[in-house]
């Protein structure tokens, strides 16, 4: 009896077994759309891109427009990521921890921009910060102009990742042990102190996924960018846009090309972000 | 040091007011004020302007094929929600954080990209182009293109419902059904689902609304076909385009308005069945 | 240091109120609050360390009004009933918190912080463990680092909430002979919060019993347990039963019985006399001062065996510790002597 258990539990198996039946339908079903919807479709990318040869593609990424495409790109989403993990921290605190008239409407308002299909955010945006707009007329009195300028996209990309950074910092913050605060107090903190030693560094890891998720959904970014933004080459021109035009040109490498650059970031920012949780889990017994 | 001290897990009022402003006024720039936008925008030329612009035959098409796509994907996503979230939570096996990673990856692929790769597969130039020409297939520029792009953005929305909240149930309830003579099915129909329903609902209606309102997929493989290819979010992009501001808003309208029935229903859903819908880790 | 809370109210929806509460706390001393939950107690130790403000009434510690001191500077040490540890530092980054915290004029020196940490460490017996974080100790250990964290501020004042409520039996056990080394060892004036009438009776050196945010009494373990001031006092304190007597000429009667009880001063009427288990005795024949009852059920406990006996006629029932020779059997009629008991005019609403 025990021998075989011992034997058993050195083989490999890929399945615990249970009681409860339908995994091989299940799982099999799963793989199967996964395969077909996502894994496919990409891997077709990457070979396309195989194809263009290591040269090819280093042409096609080195491209002056390309190259400035990209760097508008992930600088304008690391900008607006960092801007809105720091405004996402405090609308995640003021939301969860102070009562007043209205918090459950801004509660709810926040997930907005995962609601509102981005061409509808995009025109509104731009009517918004138009030179004759509610907000892009007095701006351009005090010489700031939004709409076609960079700053625009900046401000399309804010939009977009706001609920991530919130998001993911919220729970975390409700979950906050009042006596923890407390303990901190009764120690002789202050409460900045309090704030800043006790109840932010447990916040840093899902502070840190937000902006990552928030910085993923910026670069990938194109409907609430492309009316607000005027699309000029070298100037307000972003990644994705620059993909759409290669192919109305026909330019298929040039679209793969830019294609699996993005998706390589896209990787990295999801294995980033797992790593962040894989390491507040080990650091802090729980996510 | 006479006066009464605030409570000690919490800020100086002083703190609190500048904070709480500073929380509208953030939400209320970025958010609120474009909501507004597009409803004043629409009823810029008063009413009769706004319903005018569904009179137009594209918009209709446009609407018409918005729901045909919602139709198609929406449910598709849902099976497959359902059988990944039974496989995931349900079962131990090898592997399968990387299959919830997978799972999770169209979230972080850009749209445009997601639109990209099926043109490289189906489209004219692409792997399967020749083949679907010489059978005369269309796939891109036409409905299947439309509704693959729509289904591979929207791809991970139920099943991240489902699956923290499946595992946190563990597979107590399901072994005490089969003890009880309940058949696999059964206890799925029975046991799980009732189990899970508000969660369901929830990943739907997200799901729903971001089908609806996809635009960069989809304006990647649609070619812009007005009255055949055009989706209500391409259509607003058409009019606007051609400065019809009016009906370009007032077609972005009835997205907007999809949006905020999504989102109340959703805070609905979160009020009423919180503690039913929240798995650990939700987003 | 001597802590006195005087004539202290609180109101307020979330937590148990406090009416008119006066206790001093003798320098050095190691006194619980004991109360069922819901009494007041911990909020009255919230008052204490400054986590609440009162409504009405002054702490003070020694000669100073702390009333209205902040929390950050009144000088407590303060356990919380799970322990409240960061979960993002380790066991040294905890335990030397509240002086990493300090203004740098008052911060001790690297060397000294790391010198009392140790010290720390060496009197909460968890040396070595400096280097951990929270998460990987286990419960005894996270309440040890709780209180050593609360006396590396050398506070003037340690309060513990609950302080074993989170453990089990015997880590629970274990702890509790250990906090009334460290007491003896440090001579800290300690208040805690307890609903465990052994755990308060065993470690305190008196007790202040709470009900419905007033305090009934404040004496030693001997005090409250052998001249209980009130009824309630009497039946959180051990185990009671309750007979309805009658006061008479200065002696009490139950039913048509003598009891030879002395009646108190109140007069004659209807008064309730709680007895322990142990204050009644079987007796081998009936005379004047006997009661008659039926064993109705027997349980074997750890300390003993105890009867439930109904009497006769009435049918109340009695809790009884048996005699260890009693051969005494379920449904057997016996003879029952009250050698003593604790008489309380009756209450008002007479029943359970």
């Amino acid at each position: 009896m025990v021998p075989t258990r011992e034997r058993r539990q050195t083989r490999f198996r890929f399945r615990r077994p249970s009681a409860i039946p339908g995994f091989p339908l299940a799982f099999g079903y799963t793989l199967t759309y996964l395969g077909l919807i996502v894994l496919i479709p990409l891997a077709t990318l990457v070979m396309r891109a195989s194809t263009l040869g290591f040269s090819g593609l280093w042409n096609v990424v080195t491209d002056e427009r390309v190259l400035s495409a990209l760097r508008i790109s992930f600088g304008l989403s690391f900008g607006a990521a960092f801007l809105n993990a720091f405004f996402g921290l405090v609308v995640a605190w003021v939301l969860v921890r102070y009562d007043f008239p209205g918090r459950k409407l801004l509660h709810a308002a926040v997930d907005l921009p995962f609601a509102l299909p981005t061409a509808v955010a995009g025109i509104a945006l731009a009517a918004l910060y138009a030179p004759n707009g509610w907000l892009g007329e007095p701006l351009s009195h005090l010489g700031i102009k939004v709409a076609y300028t960079p700053l625009g996209i900046f401000i399309a990309l804010v939009f977009v990742g706001l609920p991530f950074a919130v998001r993911t910092v919220e729970p975390l913050i409700a979950e906050i042990d009042r006596e923890i605060e407390e303990a901190s107090a009764t120690l002789g903190a202050t409460r900045s102190q309090t704030l800043w030693r006790v109840v932010l560094p447990p916040l840093a890891p899902a502070i840190l996924t937000g902006f990552a998720l928030a910085f993923a959904r910026a670069v990938g970014e194109y409907g609430s960018v492309i009316f607000i933004a005027g699309n000029i080459p070298y100037i307000s021109e972003i990644a994705p846009i620059l993909i759409v035009i290669r192919l109305e040109e026909f330019n298929y490498a040039g679209a793969t090309g830019i294609a699996v650059v993005m998706l390589a970031i896209s990787f990295a920012t999801l294995l980033v972000i797992n790593l962040i949780q894989t390491w507040s889990r080990r650091r802090f017994g729980d996510a | 040091m006479r006066n009464p001290p605030h409570r000690p897990t919490t800020e100086s009022p002083g703190v609190r007011i500048a904070a709480t402003l500073v929380c509208f006024l953030f939400l209320g720039v970025f958010l609120v004020l474009p909501l507004v936008a597009v409803f004043v925008e629409a009823f810029g030329k008063g009413v009769s302007a706004y319903f005018a612009s569904f009179q137009d035959p594209d918009a209709l098409a446009a609407i018409r094929l918005t729901l045909t796509i919602a139709i198609i994907a929406v449910p598709l996503n849902l099976v497959f929600g359902i059988a990944a979230s039974w496989a995931i939570a349900k079962f131990e096996f090898k592997g399968k954080s990387l299959l919830i990673t997978l799972i999770d990856l169209p979230f972080s692929v850009s749209p445009v990209v997601a639109g990209l790769v099926f043109v490289l597969l189906f489209g004219a130039q692409g792997l399967l182009g020749p083949w679907l020409i010489a059978h005369r297939i269309e796939v891109i520029f036409a409905l299947p293109g439309i509704v693959l792009a729509t289904i591979f953005v929207t791809f991970p929305f139920v099943a991240r419902e489902l699956i923290p909240l499946m595992q946190d149930q563990g597979t107590s309830d399901e072994e005490a059904a089969l003890t009880l003579g309940a058949s696999g099915f059964m206890a799925f129909w029975t046991v799980t689902l009732p189990n899970v329903r508000w969660a369901l609902l929830y990943g739907v209606l997200l799901c729903n609304a971001r089908a609806m309102g996809e635009f960069g997929a989809v304006a990647v493989v649609s070619g812009h076909i007005r009255g055949e290819t055009n989706t209500m979010p391409l259509h607003v992009e058409i009019l606007y385009n051609e400065y019809n501001f009016v009906a370009a808003f007032a077609v972005a309208s009835l997205l907007a308005l999809l949006a905020l029935l999504t989102l109340a229903a959703k805070s609905f859903l979160e009020w009423r069945y919180g503690d039913a819908i929240a798995g650990r880790a939700a987003h | 240091m001597e802590i006195r809370v005087e004539h202290l109210s609180k109101d307020f929806a979330e937590t148990a109120a406090l009416r008119d509460v006066s206790v001093t706390v003798r320098s050095g001393e190691l006194m619980a609050l004991l109360g069922p939950s819901g009494s007041g107690k911990t909020t009255l130790l919230r008052v204490i360390a400054g986590l609440e403000v009162p409504d009405e009434g002054r702490v003070l510690f020694g000669d100073e009004d702390a009333t209205h001191v902040p929390v950050q500077n009144r000088g407590v040490g303060f356990v919380f009933q799970h322990y409240a540890l960061f979960r993002h530092m380790t066991v040294t980054q905890n335990i030397s918190y509240g002086l990493r915290v300090r203004r740098r004029a008052d911060r001790p020196g690297a060397d000294e912080i790391d010198t009392r940490v140790r010290s720390l460490l060496a009197l909460v017996q968890l040396e070595g463990l400096g280097a951990r974080f929270p998460a990987q100790l286990s419960g005894g250990q996270r309440q040890r680092v709780a209180l050593a964290r609360a006396l590396a501020v050398e506070p003037r004042v340690l309060l513990l909430d609950e302080p074993f409520g989170a453990l089990d039996a015997k880590v629970r056990k274990d702890l509790r002979r250990w906090l009334r080394e460290i007491h003896e060892h440090t001579g800290q004036t300690t208040v805690f919060v307890t609903h465990d009438q052994d755990e308060a009776l065993e470690l305190a050196d008196r007790v202040a019993i709470l009900k419905d945010g007033r305090i009934e009494q404040v004496g030693t373990p001997e005090q409250v347990h052998e001249t209980p001031a009130t009824p309630f006092v009497m039946s959180f304190i051990g185990d009671t039963t309750r007979l309805p007597v009658r006061a008479r000429g200065g002696s009490l009667w139950y039913e048509e019985t003598p009891l030879s009880l002395a009646a108190p001063d109140q007069g004659d009427g209807p008064t309730d006399l709680y007895l322990r288990p142990w204050d009644v005795a079987f007796a081998d024949t009936a005379e004047a001062g006997t009661l008659s009852g039926t064993i109705l059920t027997i349980r074997r406990s750890a300390a003993g065996r105890r009867a439930s006996i109904s009497l006769i006629p009435s049918g109340q029932i009695i809790e009884v510790e048996l005699p260890i020779a009693s051969l005494a059997a379920v449904r057997d009629p016996i003879l029952l002597r009250i050698l003593r008991g604790k008489a309380f005019p009756a209450s008002e609403q007479r029943g359970a």
